[in-house]
């Protein structure tokens, strides 16, 4: 059997790639994920800007993740400058990670992958046949939103989050509106719960590299060191020896490697590698789906995302208590003022890596004296995901061959899906075209 | 990025002006799905923001009639896109295949003369800032719209 797949396009991900796939009497002769977009040059924007000038500029990378970014962005700066935050900016960052990860996700399954399991084309046609369902992601969507507009004046480009602390600690009372949103989720949160467990993934195991920052007292989204199993625990300084990256002649990004391996990001990975030290509601909601880690199914990364958005809102609020004890008794910022403590440029490097929804994120600045960026490197989940992706495909395709045409599009769409790819950042992503 | 800030400069005029206090003024930023909670609720809205390839260095304005929306139902092209670029037009058929109640829309396009990476308007771009807003509180005047979003 022979096949000229072109998927010019992958529909339902962010931003633009193809796949191209020629079988030759079953055998795959050709197998490209190509990237499209053009290159966004972001590390080149950064070089002789003063480094707090990073946060916000990185900050626009994505119009999702921003957070992220601004987080990963501040966490380089304050190590390259030697700044410490306080524990109450620390935690305040993390509710924020949460936040994000919540939005995020509950675009992503509602939005993009609810319409696959009612073998519909788009959001449209499923918004029009089961209106509930799409607006209770809405709804969920919009609590994420209006947290983040709440601690940081808004949830895309946030602009509270700086070097050293927010520009304007939260009040007693933003923490109370704050808490009333994330127990305003829980109802909609079990429902989403329920509707998953009302649908199966399709079937696929292929086990790999899963890479992800790692904490002994706490699941990491802000803080950890870089773990994949079978490898020693490393500082984030020192994630040039975790992974590598390099140039594809059919590609505007970037693949990344762990050693001879390729690697997978995102939600999946973290509860593979860090399931124990995942809420009990969490836990729960991942016996209930079907997702008990280790798991090789990157199509179950949908349904981590269900399990992580539960974590997410028990974390957040669990932190919630701890951030409302401390307030009363110590300052919000170091300087006592709930400004954020004066900042003297110093030579030197610094690496700052959370986990962003997709995976893991890191950011990398070397400054002057003066303060003055010299060299920028930012790593972004999607391009870590994108070798793993072709090895699927390549894992996939003899299995569904036999499958029609249209259908064998439908699941390679699917499986990259899965991944939640963000190919507008990572360009530095999808049209599948077949030959026959 | 230059005149693609058009429409916050708008906006940061139209918040030092005495508006009616039904009228809210919203920079929207860049919020895909997210227009849908910025616009429910909303019997009009005015959106305003900058506009590549007009003819004429000139304001464009004009409403989004219920025609228009008509059209949208049959226009599959765009549902798959990604929501990166979600536009109104997007959020405008999803708020419809929610059965949701959708605005009145009127737009309000300032050309674009330079978008190259930078701070500030163009000249020719500035000239046409206090045009834009003397036209939407003209509109706001007549009761031809009740709330302005950029």
């Amino acid at each position: 059997m022979s096949h000229d797949i072109n998927i010019h396009h992958i529909t339902r991900v962010e931003g633009h790639g193809n796949i191209v796939l020629n079988i030759k009497e079953g055998r795959i002769e050709e197998l490209r994920l190509e990237i499209v977009e053009s290159p966004r040059f972001f590390e080149v924007m950064l070089l002789g800007r003063n480094i707090l000038e990073a946060p916000p500029i990185t900050s626009r990378i994505c119009g999702i993740c921003a957070i992220s970014h601004t987080a990963a962005s501040i966490k380089a700066c304050e190590d390259a400058l030697g700044i410490t935050p306080s524990e109450n900016v620390v935690l305040l960052r993390k509710i924020l990670l949460h936040a994000e990860l919540l939005q995020s996700h509950i675009l992503h399954i509602y939005l993009l992958v609810a319409p696959d399991l009612f073998g519909e084309g788009s959001v449209i046609p499923l918004a029009a046949s089961h209106p509930d369902i799409i607006k209770r992601g809405l709804r969920l969507k919009k609590a994420a939103n209006d947290i983040c507009r709440v601690l940081v004046g808004r949830h895309i480009h946030p602009i509270g989050m700086v070097v050293g602390g927010f520009t304007k600690p939260p009040a007693v009372k933003d923490l109370a509106e704050v808490r009333r949103i994330l127990e305003g989720m829980i109802p909609d949160m079990e429902e989403t719960v329920r509707f998953f467990e009302e649908h199966s993934m399709p079937e696929f195991n292929r086990p790999t590299k899963y890479c992800s920052i790692r904490d002994d007292k706490e699941y990491a989204l802000y803080d950890g060191l870089l773990y994949a199993k079978d490898n020693p625990p490393l500082e984030v300084q020192r994630y040039k020896e975790f992974i590598a990256e390099n140039v594809v002649s059919y590609s505007t990004a970037k693949q990344v490697r762990s050693g001879d391996s390729s690697i997978m990001v995102g939600a999946l990975a973290r509860l593979n590698n860090n399931y124990a030290s995942i809420s009990e509601e969490a836990k729960k909601a991942a016996e209930r789906l079907g997702l008990v880690p280790p798991c090789t199914n990157p199509f179950m990364n949908n349904i981590g995302q269900v399990i992580e958005c539960v974590h997410s809102i028990y974390d957040s609020l669990k932190i919630l208590d701890i951030l409302d004890a401390n307030l009363s008794s110590a300052p919000f910022n170091k300087d006592g003022k709930g400004g954020v403590p004066p900042i003297e440029p110093r030579e030197g490097k610094g690496v700052g890596v959370v986990e962003a929804p997709r995976g893991s994120l890191y950011h990398e600045y070397g400054i002057d004296d003066k303060g003055v960026i010299r060299s920028a490197n930012c790593i972004i989940p999607t391009a870590q995901n994108l070798l793993n992706i072709e090895k699927d495909i390549e894992a996939m395709v003899p299995s569904i061959l036999q499958l029609p045409r249209k259908d064998i599009e439908r699941r390679l769409e699917m499986l990259v899906r899965a991944y939640d790819p963000c190919i507008s950042c990572s360009t530095h992503f999808l049209e599948v075209k077949f030959i026959e | 990025m230059g005149d693609d800030g058009a429409g916050i400069e708008v906006v940061n005029e139209l918040q030092e002006l005495a508006l009616p206090e039904y009228v809210d003024v919203i920079d929207g930023g860049t919020p895909g799905v997210g227009l849908i909670d910025m616009m429910s609720g909303y019997s009009r809205v005015i959106v305003v923001d900058a506009v590549m390839g007009a003819c004429h260095p000139e304001l464009v304005s004009g409403s989004l009639g219920k025609e228009i929306l008509k059209q949208f139902q049959d226009d599959r092209e765009g549902d798959n896109c990604s929501l990166h670029e979600t536009e109104l037009t997007s959020v405008l058929r999803l708020m419809q295949a929610l059965g949701m109640s959708i605005p009145e829309i009127t737009i309000v396009g300032i050309p674009a003369f330079n978008i190259a990476p930078g701070i500030g308007l163009s000249e020719e771009c500035m000239k046409l800032i206090p045009q834009a807003v003397k036209l939407i509180t003209e509109l706001n005047r007549e009761g031809r719209c009740h709330d302005i979003f950029r």
